[in-house]
C-alpha cells in the first residue's frame, strides 16, 4: 500500500499559489502529513509528499539507507518542483524538518520558505530512556543492528484520543513503523550534524514550530536553528500543549493556520521585475 | 597486583559480554517483550562500553609492548567491526565480534 500523495490543482480552473514539498519523520510515512497537506491544498497550494528512502513497504529497507540517500531524495524532489513552480516551499516534521533545512542550505534563495516542525537536531527529549547515555556506543558498534527502540507511550501525542488512534494505527503497521531502528537514529544524527554545521547557509524565510514538551527532542534543536540561520525573515513559535507530533496534537489547527499564513505572506509575485519592459 | 585485579575485572566483563552475545544469537531477545529486549541490548551496550574501557586500561598498564598493542586492538575491535558491518552481513560480523571477545579472554588468562 502506497502512502504517497500528490494533491494538485488542475491549473486551468484553479491555479495553485505554489508548491509545498512535505517531508515526513523518521520511521513515519506521508500519512502523518495527510491532514496538513489536505489543509494546504484546500487553501490553494499543490502539495507533494512521498515516502523517504528506507520507509517503504519492507521494514528491512531502513537498515540499508544512509542519510545521503535522504538528502538526494529531498534535493531531487525540490529540483523537480522548482522546474515547474515559481514558489516552492519545503516543510517537514522531525527528520523531515532537518531535510527541509538541508534543502534550504543547498538551494538558498531558490527556496520560497521553510516550515520546520519539531526539528530533530538532538535526541534529548524527555521520553528517551535513562540508558540513552549508551547510545553513542550502540550506534558506533554492531549493536545498532541488534536494537530497535520500541514505539511507546505517549507516541509523541499529548491528546489522549488521538494517541489511542495512533496506537491502533501503529499496531496495524500500515502507516509507519512500530520501532525506531538504531541504524535510523545513527543516520538521523549524522544528518543532524551535517545540518548543524551548515545551517548558517539558510537564507530563505523560515517558520520554526516546536513544542515545549516535545518528548523526542527538546526546544534546544529549534533554538540552535533559530540562532544560527542567516535568514532575516525568521519566526520561532513555541507550543505549550503538544508533544512531538504537532500536526496531530492539541494545537494542530494553530499550526495549520500559522503555516498557511506564513506561506501566503511569502509568495513571490508570478512576474519577475526583469520581465517588465520600460516604455 | 593491580594488573592482576585489572585482568580479573576485564575477564569477568568479557565473560558476561560473551554470554549476553551468545544468548542473543540463540534468540533470547525474540522471546522477550520489546521493552525487555530493549533493556537486554542496553545492558549489552553497558558491558561493551566497560569492556572497551578496561581493554584500554590494561593496554596502558601492562608492561610488555606487544601486550599493549594487542589489548588496544581488542579495545578498538568493536568500533572496527561497527564500521564494517552491513545489514546483509550482520551475522558474519556478530560471529567475528564474539570471536574477538573469546580471543581477548584467552589472551588475558592464558597467554
Amino acid at each position: 500500500m502506497t502512502l504517497d500523495f500528490i494533491l494538485k490543482h488542475d491549473g486551468v480552473n484553479e491555479k495553485p499559489k505554489g508548491a509545498v514539498l512535505l517531508l515526513h519523520g523518521l520511521t513515519g510515512s506521508p500519512f502523518e502529513l495527510k491532514k496538513y497537506g489536505q489543509f494546504l491544498y484546500n487553501n490553494g497550494y499543490d502539495v507533494f509528499a512521498e515516502c523517504l528512502p528506507g520507509h517503504g513497504e519492507k521494514f528491512e529497507e531502513i537498515y540499508t539507507v544512509n542519510y545521503q540517500n535522504w538528502l538526494d531524495f529531498a534535493y531531487s524532489r525540490f529540483e523537480k518542483l522548482k522546474s515547474e513552480y515559481k514558489n516552492v516551499f519545503v516543510s517537514g516534521l522531525c527528520l523531515g524538518a532537518v531535510l527541509a533545512l538541508a534543502v534550504g542550505m543547498k538551494y538558498r534563495e531558490q527556496v520560497s520558505g521553510i516550515i520546520s516542525l519539531s526539528t530533530t537536531l538532538y535526541l534529548d527529549g524527555w521520553r528517551l530512556p535513562w540508558y540513552k547515555c549508551f547510545m553513542p556506543i550502540a550506534l558506533s558498534t554492531i549493536l545498532r543492528f541488534y536494537y530497535n527502540y520500541p514505539e511507546c507511550e505517549p507516541h509523541g501525542v499529548k491528546n489522549l484520543k488521538t494517541r489511542n488512534a495512533v496506537k491502533k494505527l501503529l499496531a496495524k503497521g500500515d502507516v509507519g513503523m512500530n520501532d525506531f531502528p538504531m541504524t535510523g537514529f545513527k543516520e538521523l544524527l549524522e544528518l543532524s550534524a551535517f545540518v548543524r554545521n551548515g545551517v548558517n547557509k539558510v537564507v530563505s524565510p523560515i517558520l520554526i514550530i516546536h513544542s515545549k514538551e516535545d518528548d523526542l527532542t527538546s526546544t534546544k534543536s529549534a533554538e540552535v536553528v533559530y540562532k544560527k540561520i542567516s535568514s532575516k525573515d525568521k519566526e520561532y513559535i513555541i507550543l505549550y500543549d503538544s508533544y512531538h507530533m504537532v500536526l496531530y496534537d492539541n494545537e494542530k489547527e494553530f499550526v495549520f493556520e500559522k503555516s498557511l499564513r506564513f506561506l501566503d505572506n511569502h509568495l513571490k509575485s508570478e512576474t519577475n521585475t526583469e520581465d517588465f519592459v520600460c516604455i | 597486583m593491580y594488573l592482576k585485579i585489572l585482568e580479573i575485572l576485564f575477564g569477568s566483563l568479557a565473560f558476561i559480554l560473551l554470554l549476553l552475545m551468545l544468548f542473543r544469537e540463540l534468540g533470547i531477545t525474540k522471546k522477550l517483550s520489546p521493552m525487555r529486549a530493549s533493556d537486554y541490548i542496553s545492558s549489552m551496550a553497558g558491558f561493551l562500553l566497560l569492556y572497551i574501557v578496561f581493554a584500554f586500561v590494561l593496554a596502558i598498564f601492562t608492561p610488555i609492548g606487544i601486550n599493549k598493542m594487542v589489548m588496544a586492538l581488542f579495545g578498538i575491535s568493536p568500533f572496527i567491526i561497527g564500521k564494517l558491518v552491513t545489514y546483509k552481513k550482520v551475522r558474519v560480523y556478530s560471529f567475528i565480534q564474539i570471536l574477538c571477545v573469546i580471543l581477548s579472554l584467552v589472551y588475558v588468562y592464558i597467554i
